[in-house]
């Protein structure tokens, strides 16, 4: 599937900017004082607008200017990297709810299955060095990291 | 002068010296792996440096990454044709011909001795220009201070590749997912849509990992899978490395290098990857031998290492004296100073003059020591290019999630943490660069804080910035800056497009000669 990057970005950074510009006085009060400095929602407009700007700018280009990059999505390879995404944000999830080992002794085995990995000795080196990541946090850097159990 | 020496006594520990030869190693480590960047490798580094015992400590450990990764990214380039690092591809002209040759252990003779040539004299050139730069920006006021950081914004122009709208936008969205969270003038909350995932926002540290490590990791292992693991061949090193003579001949080739990177690297937002193109071009313009150029020149290889490692050292140059970064990896090391508690800027040489001063030399001795480092250890790093990247991946991943939590501790910022890299992944898929995002996230509390500060001095006049000499003058360079880069992408875009033909008819040429 070829992707029109500039048309594409320019609609997608469009929608969210104007719906962004539409929420501001819902989700940037203004405080109750007025200490005489510049409105918390002026940066936040500034910003936006700036990118509703850039949006419009980028489909012009595509549309009128015919400028344009197309990107490539083939499925076939990108699977690759969104099973690897997959499996970092099940890392993350196990960590956060089972601890750090936990999301190690599970999600990094299915990272090695993933790479095609058959070998024990592969599987039992990266979880070795896992737990070695863990303590060395912990124990060398006193870094907390999140434990089964609490 | 006491400030000065009191910045070398601080350098000067047994303590700093194991830590530099530690970062160097990893710095080549991470520099010659293909798929493993100098950028990755600060990243990597960075939560571990909260342990250290000074800030300087930290920065230098970082820098030294840097330098060592600089000339790691040569290796791989030379060995296998695949550029460690995107400076180090203008190395592959000559390195891989040269190794093709069986002259390895010379092409990395070559290498090493130009990287830390150029690397010496840019920290040189940082050490004794640096205090001047200073001086000149101690009268500037929030309202100049906003003005630089838009100016190092402007950098954008020169990490944007090929569309500066993209990059600009992707520069707003830093921005923007900076002011997410809590607003630290007046207390209120912004955008945080009334859950506590987004009260307190999304600071740098895990936002670095997603967008830049674990997306490489990412990047790298899907190539892994599809190519079932195939990373090329690996040349023999043999042990005929460079004589004194060739040192001697290369060495206006290294020096025309470095002063073209030196003052490149002092300019936001040109960086290694622009400089070695330009210092190839025009070695090879001067060179008495250009059309040994693309087959092995030793003065090719000089040009581009030399540029590489000259750019550290003066790209530090506006981040020390104005708080702005240089290049995409000072970008990440102003994120750095910032979570050290070291305040860049001019005011730092006067304020935290020693630790400015410790960081200056520190940069000076971890170039001096990687001579002596790649003389002993480029062999053994050399090996490691032919590690399976399954058996780095899922370790490195690991490192990632360990390294997020070291920021604060927080669940909710490895949430958000996988939300960046999901982001990340789409953006990628647009064609839109994260390191615009990433100066934009780096550079948003510096102008903001100055916007707010300058207007309630000057009584919500926006036109302040356009009123005041020094501010205006800046804005004015940032427009110049912005339209000179422009030109130096354009400059670039056609010698590689010149150099890939010159490259497709030597290797028809030589294809033909085989048949």
């Amino acid at each position: 599937m070829q992707i029109k990057s500039n048309l594409v970005s320019g609609i997608v950074f469009a929608i969210i900017s104007i719906v962004l510009i539409l929420l501001v006085p819902s989700q940037v009060p203004v405080p109750a004082y007025d200490n005489g400095g510049p409105s918390p929602r002026i940066i936040p407009y500034m910003v936006l607008y700036g990118i509703l700007i850039c949006s419009f700018g980028l489909i012009i280009q595509s549309l009128l200017f015919k400028k344009e990059k197309k990107m490539v999505f083939d499925f076939k390879l990108e699977k690759a990297a969104l099973v690897i995404m997959g499996i970092m944000i099940l890392f993350g999830y196990l960590t956060i709810k089972f601890g750090f080992i936990v999301g190690v002794v599970i999600a990094l085995p299915m990272m090695l299955y993933a790479m095609n990995e058959r070998k024990p000795f592969i599987y039992i080196f990266t979880v070795v060095g896992g737990i070695g990541v863990y303590y060395l946090f912990v124990e060398v850097f006193n870094i907390f990291l999140p434990v089964l159990g609490g | 002068m006491d400030i000065l020496l009191s910045g070398l006594m601080e350098v000067l520990t047994l303590y700093n010296f194991v830590v530099i030869v530690l970062s160097l190693i990893l710095g080549m480590i991470v520099g010659c792996i293909p798929g493993l960047t100098v950028t990755l490798g600060i990243i990597l580094l960075l939560p571990l440096t909260y342990n250290f015992t000074s800030p300087a400590t930290a920065i230098i450990a970082l820098l030294a990454v840097y330098v060592g990764g600089m000339y790691g990214g040569s290796i791989s380039a030379i060995l296998l044709n695949t550029p460690g690092t995107n400076a180090a591809i203008a190395t592959t002209f000559d390195g891989y011909p040269l190794a093709k040759k069986g002259k390895v252990k010379l092409a990395l003779d070559v290498s090493l001795y130009a990287s830390v040539l150029g690397g010496v004299i840019s920290a040189l050139l940082l050490l004794f220009t640096s205090q001047f730069f200073a001086q000149l920006a101690s009268s500037f006021t929030s309202t100049e201070y906003f003005c630089l950081a838009v100016l190092g914004l402007s950098l954008i122009a020169g990490v944007s590749g090929d569309s500066l709208l993209k990059g600009i936008m992707g520069g707003l969205i830093g921005l923007f997912i900076t002011i997410v969270g809590l607003d630290s003038v007046t207390g209120v909350s912004r955008f945080s849509f009334g859950t506590m995932l987004l009260y307190d926002g999304l600071s740098i540290m895990p936002a670095m990992i997603a967008m830049i490590a674990l997306i490489e990791v990412m990047k790298k292992a899907k190539d892994y899978i599809n190519t079932k693991g195939d990373i090329g061949d690996v040349s023999h090193i043999d042990n005929a490395g460079i004589n004194n003579k060739q040192r001697k001949a290369l060495l206006p080739a290294i020096f025309r290098s470095t002063a073209i990177a030196s003052v490149i690297g002092a300019m936001p937002g040109v960086g290694g990857g622009v400089a070695q193109f330009l210092c190839y071009n025009e070695v090879k313009r001067a060179s008495k031998h250009p059309e040994e150029f693309g087959k092995g020149s030793l003065e090719g290889i000089a040009a581009a290492e030399s540029s590489n490692n000259a750019i550290v050292g003066t790209a530090m140059i506006p981040l020390l004296t104005l708080g702005i970064p240089g290049d995409g990896v000072t970008a990440i090391l102003l994120g750095a100073f910032i979570l050290h508690g070291i305040i860049p800027g001019p005011t730092m040489f006067t304020k935290q003059g020693a630790t400015a001063y410790a960081i200056i030399f520190g940069t000076l001795i971890a170039n001096v020591l990687l001579y002596f480092i790649g003389l002993m250890f480029t062999k053994q790093v050399a090996k490691i290019v032919q590690v399976r990247y399954s058996y780095l991946g899922p370790l490195i991943t690991a490192f990632c999630f360990a390294g997020a939590f070291a920021a604060n501790g927080s669940y909710y910022e490895v949430i958000l943490m996988m939300g960046v890299l999901v982001f990340t992944y789409i953006l990628m898929i647009l064609d839109i660069s994260v390191i615009p995002i990433m100066l934009g996230m780096i550079l948003a509390p510096i102008m903001e804080q100055n916007f707010v500060n300058s207007m309630l001095i000057y009584d919500n006049d926006l036109l302040i910035f356009f009123k005041r000499p020094i501010s205006l003058v800046i804005l004015v360079l940032t427009g110049i800056l912005v339209w000179s880069l422009m030109k130096v992408n354009k400059k670039v875009d056609n010698i590689n497009i010149h150099q890939a033909e010159e490259r497709a008819i030597t290797l028809e040429a030589e294809a033909s000669l085989a048949e």
